[in-house]
């Protein structure tokens, strides 16, 4: 009988605590629909970690280890980097890289953004965290959950949680992040600028090569990075080649949805009590703000130098764009465009800024792996 | 702030150099090669496939 109360007994006030955060991501999931199909596995996963003497967890009996179904998944898929990159074949199979091709100079916005994961980096190694974590906690930054998973499977195991809740919290933020940044750095007359582009058709052959290219190009210089970009660009080979339209589907939708679905509950695996409540997770999640706001600054500034020489201007707000929160940052710009001057539509170019943001970002992320040793 | 907090701080700010440098190279690059591609392959009648 006794065994029956167990966890009533054991339970701790910080386990409780855990509980009430998987709740409050449960509801932001549900009532605001932040992320959801991230924060509500992760939501429900912190719960079910945070159950005294889980089975979802290894557990020792006896001096035999049992073994828990999620930290089963951790080591399969997330040590492996396994759901990561499967997740980035669905991603490449979501992505029309086809608006780049009508103003290729928008993917310079891709690096310039991506300056609040290096800004974030420099920061969080003030704040005492080593070269590996620091690179990890900044690359929150990329704004792209994936690799934030993947680089900080790889650099910081111990800070997966953090990063993870605040890398899909701040992309769900996005809109509320990016317009006071912008509006600080931008006068109404820099928002007001008008873009113009022809529109024109891209051949099949075009965007066949492009992701294959694109592989060997990065891989060539940094072979780190051939996983991340590999497997993205893999996903884009499937949707643009014509002849796999079933398995484009199946990657976009069927994989997407169940790699997700694994990839939140799987990290909620480390959202344990006594990793999570540490004073690192109040500084990684200021940290991870501070990238996106960098993020946004580093793209607004950059396209404001670029019209120093520019005839043509270009407007300051699509370089905010640059960052890979897709499309959720295109459609915060052309809104805000539309805002100023209800004529100027901006969607196309923010577009293609943010589809080079998602190149940027994980080419970000492979550098990163490149770089800190 | 410590002489080891600043050591680390260094190593990032060489990072930071090398990593924007290397992004934006890199970024040149696929623009030369988006550029190029179109050139030898104009667009005719399909825009995308999905």
């Amino acid at each position: 009988m006794e065994g029956l109360f167990v966890g009533f007994t054991a339970i701790t006030w910080k386990q409780l605590l855990m509980m009430a955060v998987g709740g409050v991501m449960i509801y932001l999931a549900i009532k605001k629909e932040y992320e959801p199909a991230l924060l509500l596995p992760i939501g429900f996963g912190t719960i079910l970690v945070n159950i005294p003497f889980s089975s979802v967890l290894d557990q020792v009996e006896g001096g035999q280890t049992i073994v828990g179904a999620l930290s089963l998944f951790f080591r399969a898929g997330i040590l492996t980097e396994l759901f990561p990159l499967l997740i980035f074949i669905a991603i490449g199979a979501m992505i029309d890289f086809s608006p780049l091709f009508r103003k290729p100079m928008l993917l310079l916005f891709g690096a310039a953004a991506q300056f609040g994961i290096f800004f974030t980096m420099m920061a969080a190694t003030l704040f005492g965290f080593d070269l590996k974590e620091a690179a990890a906690i900044g690359v929150i930054g990329s704004a792209d959950g994936p690799t934030s998973i993947y680089v900080a499977s790889r650099f910081a195991r111990n800070l997966l949680g953090p990063i993870s809740v605040a890398a899909y919290s701040y992309m769900a933020l996005v809109p509320i992040i990016q317009p006071p940044v912008i509006k600080l750095l931008t006068s109404r007359r820099e928002r007001m600028i008008r873009m113009d582009g022809a529109q024109k058709t891209i051949s099949r052959t075009t965007l066949v090569l492009f992701p294959i290219l694109v592989t060997v190009l990065t891989g060539m210089f940094a072979p780190t990075a051939v996983a991340l970009i590999g497997f993205l660009m893999f996903g884009n080979l499937v949707r643009e080649c014509g002849v796999l339209k079933k398995l484009s589907l199946a990657a976009q939708n069927e994989l997407a949805s169940l790699v997700t679905l694994l990839l939140g509950i799987t990290i909620a695996s480390t959202m344990t009590a006594d990793r999570f409540l540490q004073l690192s997770t109040l500084f990684i999640i200021g940290l991870g703000l501070a990238a996106f706001v960098f993020d946004t600054a580093g793209g607004v500034i950059f396209a404001k130098a670029m019209n120093l020489f520019l005839k043509k201007k270009v407007n300051p707000m699509i370089g905010a764009a640059g960052i890979s929160a897709f499309p959720m940052s295109a459609r915060v710009i052309h809104t805000m465009g539309l805002k100023e001057d209800p004529s100027n539509y901006l969607l196309m170019y923010a577009v293609s800024a943010n589809v080079s943001g998602q190149i940027g970002s994980v080419l970000a992320g492979g550098l990163i792996l490149a770089l800190v040793k | 702030m410590s002489e080891t907090v600043m050591a680390i701080f260094r190593k990032a700010l060489a990072v930071t150099g090398k990593g924007m440098l290397a992004l934006f190279v890199f970024m040149l690059l696929f623009f030369v090669l988006l550029v190029l591609v179109d050139k030898i392959f104009p667009g005719k009648d399909v825009e995308n496939s999905n």
